[in-house]
């Protein structure tokens, strides 16, 4: 019988210490013990990129990330995105651009897109969709997810 | 629940089912096709970095990452086609996880494999149930009783490129001999339990040799192709490496003899057509597209490269050492 470990990290800047079963993934840690469910369960094998949590400010597919992996890592989910001040300037634009419709892939784009306007805050249109390549809508057909990212993408140029 | 080991010593590092990025690991292990213990390899020390390799050769770790591998300026400039297929698979998520050696030996993605309601020949079944089913998929010039592509495409880039592959304990071996004839239905690779996969070595780049990957598939990003080629091409040389078609990574020799003669390719596709061993009406189709995907990489890469005109003089004679090399037993 598998012996369960005890896994150390940080989720949106609060220290975790919890048991964990060897073979459960960061998704199953965040949705079941940690109640973090923002982070949504599409495919399960690394598809669709609902589940897209930054890992050590890096986008992972937390269905195929190893829970005892993250030992010691800074992991941030959506739910450490917004501030008491008001949502990020991704997720308002999504809002005001409609490029949320059922929702479930929004968590995940918007991880991406902040890992993406991080590491290259003037990515042009080709690696803007290159970037969320990772990502995949059944309801917008990305156009308005598209706009969305180019309006937040200008609003955080303007903040830096 | 499978148990996972984190071995530090490469000697550990067996028994089991390897992981490395996870992205063929963690599939077959909520599809419920993991039945050993998981060996993650992310401690296992010596298997990651891109360097030289003797000779002018680049020897390439199997933990490099593919994205790792597609930024290499000296990939890049010397195997390019390895560059642009390692930058090109899957996602840029997978690219930044999924590993060289985990691409070469993963399993199968046929949806029957995959799915806990079958049980086919590489999963310990006796029997392919999707044999007998018409699915663009399947690989119709598969030789063996498995009608599943393989699914490593950089598999294709190192037989292209003549490459080796080294396996502890069994040391370096051809790309072929990785893979076998594809008579083995119950295994995707020649590695066994006890072996582990270390590097690959990439011989130097041929003199004015160029060389291209392209894919058909039913979308433009993220998608298991139908038919995929990469071409090696150099004066009198030509290396044509065909994914979707076999159950192993395979050359046409046919199409690569087809390029050095000039000759039209539509002719060559229809021969292996007649004679493909699991030819069926959606297969078929498969077949042109193989024609035009290798003449738009040889568009892409300018045509194929004229072979080098013969010496119309006596090359230099090599002049006898002043002193013989001492021989006998050093």
């Amino acid at each position: 019988m598998p012996t369960d470990r005890i896994l150390s990290f940080t989720v949106n800047g609060e220290p975790v210490r919890l048991l964990v079963e060897p073979a459960q993934t960061l998704l199953e840690v965040l949705r079941g013990p940690l109640r973090l469910t923002g982070t949504k369960h599409g495919c399960d094998v690394g598809d669709c990129g609902a589940c897209t949590v930054l890992v050590d400010g890096a986008p992972r597919l937390s269905c195929i990330t190893l829970a005892v992996g993250c030992e010691g890592a800074r992991v941030e989910t959506i739910e450490g995105v917004a501030t008491p001040a008001g949502p990020d300037p991704i997720q308002a634009a999504f809002d005001h651009h409609v490029a949320a419709q059922c929702g479930y892939c929004t968590p995940g784009f918007v991880m991406t897109l902040r890992h993406l306007f991080a590491e290259n805050p003037t990515a042009n249109e080709a690696e803007l969709r290159e970037a969320l390549g990772s990502n995949l809508c059944r309801c917008t057909g990305y156009t308005k997810i598209l706009t969305a990212a180019r309006e937040a993408q200008a609003i955080y140029a303007g903040k830096s | 629940m499978s148990d996972v080991r984190h071995p530090t010593l490469r000697a550990q590092a067996i028994w089991g089912e390897r992981r490395a990025g996870g992205t063929d690991v963690m599939d077959r292990l909520h599809h419920g096709r993991i039945a050993a213990p998981i060996v993650d390899l992310r401690d296992v020390p010596g298997l990651d970095g891109v360097g030289p390799a003797p000779g002018g050769g680049l020897r390439v770790g199997s933990a490099v990452r593919l994205a790792e591998l597609a930024a290499d300026e000296r990939v890049r400039a010397g195997w390019p086609a390895l560059a642009d297929a390692a930058g090109g698979l899957a996602n840029p998520q997978i690219r930044n996880v999924a590993t060289f050696g985990g691409s070469l030996l993963q399993r199968t993605r046929c949806a029957w494999f995959r799915s806990p309601d079958f049980r086919c020949y590489k999963a310990g079944g006796t029997g392919c149930p999707a044999a007998g089913v018409d699915h663009p998929w399947h690989a119709p010039l598969s030789t063996g009783p498995c009608v599943a592509p393989h699914p490593s495409t950089l598999a294709l880039a190192l037989l292209a490129f003549d490459a080796k592959v080294e396996i502890e304990p069994r040391g370096l071996i051809e790309v072929a001999a990785l893979y076998g004839d594809g008579m083995a239905a119950g295994a995707e690779h020649t590695v066994t339990e006890e072996e582990l996969l270390v590097a690959a070595i990439l011989p130097p780049p041929r003199p004015g040799a160029v060389s291209g990957w392209f894919r058909v598939a039913s979308r433009g990003r993220a998608e298991w192709p139908l038919v995929e080629v990469i071409l090696h091409l150099a004066p009198g040389f030509a290396r044509v490496a065909v994914g979707g078609m076999h159950s192993v990574p395979a050359r046409v020799p046919e199409l690569e003899a087809a390029l050095l003669a000039g000759a039209p390719l539509d002719p060559v596709v229809a021969t292996l057509a007649a004679s493909a061993p699991h030819a069926s009406t959606s297969t078929r189709t498969k077949f042109p597209q193989l024609a035009r995907a290798v003449e738009i990489v040889v568009a892409r890469l300018g045509g194929v490269p004229a072979a080098l005109p013969a010496p119309s003089f006596a090359p230099p004679a090599v002049p006898a050492p002043a002193t013989p090399a001492p021989r006998g037993r050093r």
